[in-house]
């Protein structure tokens, strides 16, 4: 909300500077997010009147006049061609300011002195005229050697204050300056109300007539009507007045609604009385489609639930909202119908939400008017209207007012203000601030001697006071938030144990972090296009229904599209070596049912220790990626799990992935990214992703840690080649030899896997270290040969395996 | 004899001062003191000498061979020594070239402040609860008093997925989703990722949020500004300044919104902080009364205070980084640097 230094300077004596009422607004809740000097620095700029206008001796394009001030007559030298001997315009003399710090001296210009420059709108920081170039002229009325800034309206500051939705009351210089003086104790000063005297007109009740067919969407209609008028532009100060508070000027009726809706609050609106058929107006339901063109030139299409403002054939205005084309004020008006109501908020909020519109109007009636401020805002925009545009005022207004306004008193203890804010404020202090606030007050009978109780009466402006805790607030408002004491609360001890979920993030943050992993974070929403790289049916997807763009525009099912996004970033800026991780929600619907659920993914790609002097220029492969999620899964304890190749993951590379299951439940996968997404994303290097689920994840978790004794006897080593056909999976291999069950059988270590030269194509070499030991006694040679045979015995059996060499 | 002997001496003691290296020596040693050598020689010459004499040149003897020995032991540590060095010189490498390491991976700059946000609190016996990403519309809205139809529902602009399911806006819900499931005393806060309809430098539509916290039966406003201060004393600077003003949340009143001093200027203003000299980095209030029906907790018996801070905002305090976006655009040179 912008509001003017000096309009609130005419409702309130002595008002603090600009800054300081600022930071006494924003400490009492109404936010100044901004103060702006309208005069945006210009300093020394005065009315001047033109004498002559001559040609510049030594320049055919520029021109020399005489210019008189209070001051005396000056040389100008001038460019602008648009002027003329009697023009008044604003006239910068030396050591004058103008926007954006420019100083005005005294100068030669081709040889002629000029003393000092005539200036055009922009160069005055104003908006330039249509069709512009040249320098502002200004209305002949101006005084001579009177400041400019000063005779446009320009010496003020214009505050913009965040209003917060509780507070409509303050949407409106009335109600800031009635807010200062609950703040600053300073008087509001008496505005005068509108004479009897100035309604000299026919009377009302024979020019038009109004009901209200909907009393619980408005609950208050009134109107007057003002004939005979002439519609022109607005004078220069209301202009300027509404321009400054970001109203488009439109003419002397219409920016008189608006200067009393900035005033008081309250929106207003006129019809062209000529233009109401049957001079009836009717306050209804919308049918069902039915049509009308608002001020914007919009045609509208209206649904039961929506109020309008009708005549006897059709409506004239969305109530509350906008008004009708076809009523609108235009210069061809004579008589006006003004109207000033109370519609209810939800309903101008549905509307307007419904139709997207928003106005001024529909901003303040949604938040809540002051239906008893009505007729107060009629009354002084009819007198304005017949003060700037002529007129007759009709006699007497209409006022459709069904129930009239039955404030209800709230009970306030002060036990209770004193409960809650921690502090010891006393009965007259409490009496002070609701009287700043304008709250009726009684003192009622307390259940305690010691306590006080009030029944409180807020003003009908105040809609957001309805419970005692909306009291307490105010008060706590003015009583000043520095001033109530600060506490550490009493509280009992108690154990704050971390979660299993937040352990395991926790630890695998640890390990991929020390593995050389950067975390990313990456948007929950992706494109459809990445969608449907992890997820073939976008059906399955959570879309959003009003997307801030379609590249954000359905829940990710899974993290790799957003770390696949992650890479086609950074390798588009050069950054080719990649190890990043994320964890995150992933979701899909079931149903009518959403399902959220929580991922670790991670993706590597490039050299796999970076670019440096001094390591080697390997490229990342399956085993890095894979080697890290064991890193995490044996970190995490999970150690009952078993990883199962598969070729049917659509975008993993068919011979080079695979899931990793726990208690014969899938919890994750590990891969090649296949080469046609690849292509598909524009990304020209391997990657290889894998991503798990944490909650499968905590169900194979063991956290607790055991104690292993160090061996005390010596171990025995057993090396053996073997060519096995290149179809067997080592995991096929390593399931026989736990299978023989040799309890002296300590590990197996693979040492080297070799397929190509001297090596049938479809066969491959692995050599693997069998080591023996036993916890109790060293092992002789001869029951390490006898284990160690019955293994190589079965894998022979079973596999055909041809064994190279045996080496002790 | 004994001439001869000191003979040989003196010739052996001059000849070994013009050896010039280790082979030298060896060979030298061997010459006089080898098994063929020239000692060994006039020692054979031993057996010719008077019994008694025997004792007397065979000490002598012994002597010369412990002098010369010595020479060539001291001749040839001298050579090893400077051999050995002569070899260190020539194994030099450029100690100035960087070293070798493998690259630690960082945490996300979000993580490392939500981390360090949920310490403080954990550190002050708030538990930590979560929620739903996807909420209804009733614990997202209407069970924080945020009614359909209310204005209040502009401050967050919403985005939606069917008629009554959202992304959440805040992490707010929680507090319901907990109030709902525990009684009093309560100490929680709820981290986590919120949503709202917006984008520019300083919004995007995925943010960060922690939620906190705390009911019991005599919880006052000057409770909510002592946990906030001592909060914010720990995760900014001892001496912060810290202010409390009004503000307007449909799920707490009084509200509040606190202010810090600007970290960048000290106060003093500067385009961080439009020059006011404050920051504001939290929302909060006492929990409103409607909450607690909504729970069905007894306002006139217990009453809590509730608060909420943006984690990117935080972080963009602390590192002074100056556009939303670089979060979530994952770029490593970014990431490296927290």
């Amino acid at each position: 909300m912008k509001i003017s230094y000096n309009w609130l300077k005419q409702y309130i004596k002595a008002l603090p500077p600009p800054a300081k009422l600022a930071e006494k607004l924003t400490m009492a809740g109404l936010e100044v997010e901004g103060i702006e000097a309208l005069d945006k620095g210009i300093k020394g700029v005065v009315v001047a009147q033109i004498l002559s206008v001559e040609k510049h001796p030594n320049a055919d394009r520029l021109l020399f006049c005489k210019v008189k001030t209070d001051k005396g007559i000056h040389s100008i030298v001038c460019g602008a061609r648009n002027m003329k001997a009697g023009d008044k315009v604003a006239l910068a003399l030396p050591g004058a300011m103008l926007p954006k710090g420019i100083k005005i001296e005294k100068t030669k210009i081709r040889g002629v002195e000029s003393e000092g420059m005539m200036c055009s709108e922009s160069e005055l920081g104003l908006p330039p005229l249509q069709g512009g170039g040249g320098i502002m002229i200004l209305s002949q009325d101006l005084p001579i050697g009177k400041d400019f800034t000063e005779t446009m309206g320009l010496n003020d500051y214009i505050l913009n204050i965040n209003v917060t939705p509780n507070r409509p009351d303050c949407l409106s210089i009335l109600g800031i300056a009635r807010e200062i003086s609950a703040i600053t104790k300073k008087m509001l000063k008496a505005q005068k109300t509108l004479g009897k005297a100035i309604e000299k007109g026919k009377d009302i009740k024979k020019l038009v007539s109004i009901s209200i067919d909907e009393p619980s969407l408005c609950r208050r209609y009134t109107a007057r009507v003002v004939e005979n008028i002439k519609v022109g532009p607005s004078p220069e100060w209301l202009k300027q007045r509404v321009e400054s508070h970001g109203f488009r000027s439109i003419n002397n009726v219409v920016d008189v609604t608006n200067y009393v809706m900035l005033e008081y609050g309250h929106p207003l609106h006129a019809f062209d009385c000529n233009l109401v058929s049957e001079k009836q107006v009717i306050v209804r339901r919308a049918h069902e489609g039915e049509k009308i063109q608002t001020l914007d030139g919009i045609a509208r299409v209206l649904t039961n639930d929506m109020l309008v403002i009708s005549d006897a054939e059709k409506p004239i205005a969305l109530a509350g909202i906008m008004g009708g084309k076809e009523s609108e004020i235009t210069e061809r008006t004579k008589n006006i119908l003004l109207e000033s109501a109370y519609f209810d908020p939800s309903c101008i909020r549905r509307t307007s939400k419904a139709l997207g519109i928003v106005t001024e109007s529909s901003y303040r009636f949604e938040r809540g008017a002051d239906i008893e401020g009505v007729t107060r805002a009629l009354d002084k925009a009819a007198q304005m209207i017949v003060e700037l545009s002529g007129g007759d005022m009709a006699r007497g207004m209409i006022d459709k007012y069904p129930r009239p306004y039955r404030p209800a008193a709230i009970r306030v203890r002060l036990s209770r203000i004193n409960k809650i804010l921690s502090t010891t404020i006393n009965r007259k202090e409490i009496e002070d601030c609701l009287e700043r606030l304008g709250i009726n007050f009684k003192q009622v009978k307390a259940q305690k001697r010691e306590d006080a109780v009030w029944g409180a009466t807020p003003p009908s402006i105040r809609v957001d006071l309805v419970k005692e805790i909306d009291i307490i607030e105010d008060i706590a408002r003015l009583y000043g938030y520095g001033k109530i004491p600060t506490a550490l609360p009493l509280a009992r001890l108690s154990a704050v144990k971390k979660s299993g979920v937040d352990l395991i993030r926790e630890k695998t943050r640890d390990i991929l972090t020390n593995n050389g992993f950067l975390e990313a974070i990456n948007y929950s929403f992706v494109s459809p296009k990445l969608f449907k790289i992890t997820a073939p049916d976008i059906d399955s997807g959570l879309k959003l229904i009003n997307p801030l763009t379609e590249e954000q525009s359905i829940m990710r099912h899974s993290l790799v599209s957003g770390l696949l996004e992650t890479l086609r970033y950074n390798l588009n800026h050069n950054n080719n070596n990649i190890k990043v991780f994320e964890i995150g929600g992933i979701f899909a619907t079931r149903g009518k049912e959403t399902e959220e659920r929580e991922m670790i993914g991670g993706l590597i790609s490039g050299l796999r220790h970076g670019e440096a002097w001094n390591v080697s220029r390997d490229v990342v492969d399956f085993y890095d990626m894979k080697g890290a999620v064991e890193q995490v899964l044996a970190g995490l304890g999970i150690v009952a799990y078993t990883f199962i190749a598969k070729s049917d993951i659509p975008f993993l590379y068919p011979g080079k992935a695979g899931i990793f299951e726990t208690n014969g439940k899938p919890m994750g996968i590990a891969g090649e990214i296949h080469p046609d997404t690849l292509q598909s994303l524009d990304i020209k290097q391997p990657a290889y992703i894998f991503e798990l689920d944490l909650h499968v994840m905590m169900t194979a978790m063991n956290s607790q840690k055991k104690y292993n004794p160090i061996p005390r006897y010596p171990m025995i080593v057993r090396d053996a080649a073997m060519i096995v056909n290149r179809e067997i999976q080592f995991q096929e291999l390593y399931e026989v030899i736990k299978g023989v069950g040799s309890k002296l059988l300590e590990k197996v270590d693979i040492f080297d896997v070799y397929y190509g030269e001297h090596i049938p194509e479809d066969k491959l070499s692995i050599a693997l270290r069998f080591l023996y030991r036993s916890p109790e006694r060293t092992l002789t040679d001869d029951e390490v040969n006898n284990a160690h045979s019955a293994i190589l015995e079965n894998l022979k059996n079973r596999f055909g395996i041809e064994i190279r060499g045996e080496e002790a | 004899m004994k001439e001869r002997l000191l003979q040989l001496e003196k010739a052996a003691l001059s000849e070994i001062s013009s050896l010039k290296n280790k082979e030298a020596v060896l060979e030298f040693k061997n010459k006089y003191l080898g098994r063929k050598g020239e000692l060994a020689a006039l020692t054979k010459e031993f057996g010719k000498l008077p019994p008694e004499e025997r004792p007397i040149v065979g000490e002598f003897i012994n002597s010369i061979r412990g002098r010369i020995e010595e020479r060539i032991n001291n001749l040839l540590t001298a050579f090893a020594q400077s051999e050995r060095e002569q070899r260190l010189k020539g194994e030099k490498i450029d100690a100035t070239l960087p070293g070798r390491y493998l690259a630690l991976g960082k945490r996300h700059p979000i993580t490392q402040v939500m981390d360090e946000v949920v310490k403080i609190f954990s550190g002050m016996g708030f538990a930590v609860a979560e929620g739903p990403e996807i909420e209804t519309d009733y614990y997202n809205f209407e069970a924080l008093n945020i009614p359909k139809d209310h204005p209040a529902r502009d401050m967050q602009d919403t985005f939606y997925i069917g008629e009554d399911v959202l992304l959440r806006t805040h992490t707010s819900p929680v507090q319901i989703r907990v109030m709902q499931n525990k009684k009093p005393p309560l100490r929680v806060i709820a981290p986590g990722k919120v949503y709202r309809r917006d984008s520019d430098v300083t919004h995007t539509p995925m943010f960060h949020q922690v939620e906190g916290f705390m009911v019991d039966e005599t919880i006052t406003f000057g409770d909510l500004k002592g946990v906030l201060t001592a909060f914010l004393h720990s995760l900014f600077r001892e001496d912060t300044a810290i202010r409390f003003r009004p503000s307007f949340f449909p799920f707490t009143e009084p509200s509040a919104e606190v202010d810090i001093q600007c970290v960048i200027c000290n106060g003093k203003g500067c385009r961080v902080c439009k020059g006011s000299g404050w920051l504001e980095v939290l929302g909060a209030g006492m929990i409103h009364p409607m909450v607690f029906k909504a729970v069905g907790y007894d306002s006139e018996r217990f009453s809590g205070f509730a608060f909420g801070l943006g984690i990117e905002r935080i972080a963009m305090l602390k590192f002074g980084i100056d556009d939303i976006r670089l979060f979530f655009e994952n770029d490593v040179r970014f990431l490296r640097q927290f």
